[in-house]
């Protein structure tokens, strides 16, 4: 079997969508988990505990955003595929693994994070603002190699 | 002994996420040292009460409890089985509450098992596992009753040595070798090696108690040694020396079990029941510093069984003030009885 470099361009495409999805969907389980402890005992706190288990799902968001932006370049949206060279192709692959992998761990440690932040929120209300920032911190990581991914992939010309 | 010195490693398990949240919510019903220190300065039952209606979950389970100790003494105790109730029924929490439930059920045996020994009619039933009327069946000799293994266990190996004792003792003995084998199977399987340690400790505390009680009151050896089972941990020899030796060697022993630091002072035993209840009091914050600095993870059993820990030292607690206001003991005299808060 012959691997061109479309075959490769979108194995980058599908990384930086399914990794930071999968990252995306065990972090957003993690704070769910310790949510759903808190909103047992008080489900008047719905809308932090919302607010802090959405968090780790923007990593699924800016992998999809990647993903998309990959299938832009190679003009699969528009029905007329350019032509991709295996050296092209492997270029847009090793510029979509910023993404997909740092939005892998991220979303999973930021889930970690949003956990214990429901946590802090349970015990001490008062302190939701700081409860947010601390696990609003690990995106940050995240919005970089999101940035990474993009800057790597406009630098691939393609024909 | 170097299992239970060193500071274990806690598992930091996501699968407890749910139980974790819970626990932050139900911990605001904890009490802590500034609550503590305003019950302690008030002047009766009723003003206790008060201050600690400012805790959540708390408040509730004394609401419309007549203020006097008996009455309280029972809220606090069925809200503390309700709590178990709840954490157990959590597939991850029920190994965590079945250690605190068995302290529940093996006393209700005892109660049952001296009933039936002293041909009492059933009285007043307390909170359990097991339904009392089919317990007391099964001790009457209809052994047709389901019960679980331990607690058939229990009641056949006390029944059967009773038989040849004729002893009461025996049956606290008995009873308390089988709680106590169950404590250490616990340990055994527990997947958090800060758990296993710290029901290590409370499996050592449990016998250096009663061999300490013995000592006082003089019990025969040969009827204590019903007690012990072969463990990793403790010898009969160190039990012995305790009860039969001299007070001095007491010291020794707790040293070379890597206990020196339940001892008052400098160190040295004192054959009295003041210095028994100041070395109970010792055990019990030992238990807490071990399991408090894990209060803050985010993952894992070892902030549930905290909670649950904090929560049976709340009602020890309670009991001490709430007595205390009642007879008129002072407030010095209340504060050195009490233990560390989970929260100070």
């Amino acid at each position: 079997m012959i691997i061109d470099g479309l075959t490769i361009a979108y194995l980058g495409s599908a990384l930086a969508i399914g990794l930071a999805g999968i990252g995306s969907a065990i972090g957003v389980g993690i704070a769910g988990e310790a949510g759903a402890g808190v909103l047992t005992e008080d489900p008047g706190k719905f809308g932090t505990v919302l607010i802090l288990q959405a968090l780790p799902g923007t990593q699924g968001i800016y992998g999809l955003l990647s993903g998309f932006y990959v299938m832009i370049k190679l003009g699969l949206l528009g029905g007329s595929p350019v032509t991709v060279s295996v050296l092209q192709g492997v270029q847009i692959l090793f510029a979509c693994l910023p993404v997909a992998i740092v939005c892998w761990f991220s979303a999973i440690a930021q889930g970690k994070t949003a956990a214990a932040s429901i946590g802090m929120i349970a015990r001490r209300p008062e302190e939701t603002g700081k409860a947010i920032i601390l696990p609003a911190m690990v995106e940050t990581y995240a919005i970089l190699s999101l940035l990474a991914t993009i800057l790597l992939l406009n630098t691939i010309k393609l024909g | 002994m170097t299992t239970i010195q060193e500071k274990p490693v806690a598992t930091q398990n996501t699968a407890y996420a749910y139980l974790v949240g819970r626990i932050r919510m139900l911990e605001r019903g904890v009490l802590n040292g500034r609550i503590l220190e305003s019950a302690l300065k008030v002047e009766d039952v009723e003003q206790v009460v008060r201050i600690i209606s400012e805790l959540p979950y708390l408040s509730e389970a004394l609401q419309n409890i007549p203020k006097a100790p008996a009455p309280l003494d029972d809220a606090l105790m069925s809200h503390f089985w309700e709590t178990l109730k709840e954490v157990g029924r959590q597939k991850l929490g029920k190994n965590l509450s079945l250690f605190f439930q068995y302290s529940f059920d093996f006393n209700d045996i005892k109660l049952i098992i001296k009933r039936h020994l002293a041909k009492k009619a059933s009285g007043r039933e307390y909170p359990g596992t097991f339904d009392w009327k089919k317990v007391s069946h099964f001790v009457s000799g209809e052994t047709g009753e389901h019960l679980s293994d331990v607690y058939r266990r229990a009641i056949e190996e006390t029944l059967a040595v009773y038989e040849s004792t004729h002893h009461v003792q025996i049956v606290e003995l008995v009873l308390d070798r089988v709680y106590l084998q169950e404590v250490m199977n616990m340990a055994e399987i527990s997947e958090s090696p800060v758990i296993k340690n710290w029901l290590i400790a409370f499996f050592m505390f449990t016998f250096f108690r009663s061999a300490f009680r013995a000592k006082y009151q003089e019990s025969k050896f040969e009827l204590y040694r019903t007690i012990y089972f072969k463990n990793p941990y403790l010898s009969l020899e160190d039990l012995s020396d305790i009860i039969t030796g001299p007070d001095e060697k007491i010291g020794e022993v707790l040293v070379h079990s890597g206990m020196k630091n339940i001892l008052l002072g400098e160190g040295e035993y004192r054959n009295d029941p003041y210095y028994l209840a100041e070395i109970e009091k010792n055990m019990d914050n030992y238990l807490m510093r071990f399991i408090r600095p894990y209060r803050t993870l985010t993952f894992g059993p070892e902030p549930v069984f905290g909670f649950l820990y904090a929560k049976s030292i709340d009602i020890k607690n309670l009991r001490i003030l709430l007595h205390g206001k009642y007879f008129g003991i002072g407030e010095n005299e209340l504060r050195n009885k009490l233990r560390e808060c989970y929260y100070e």
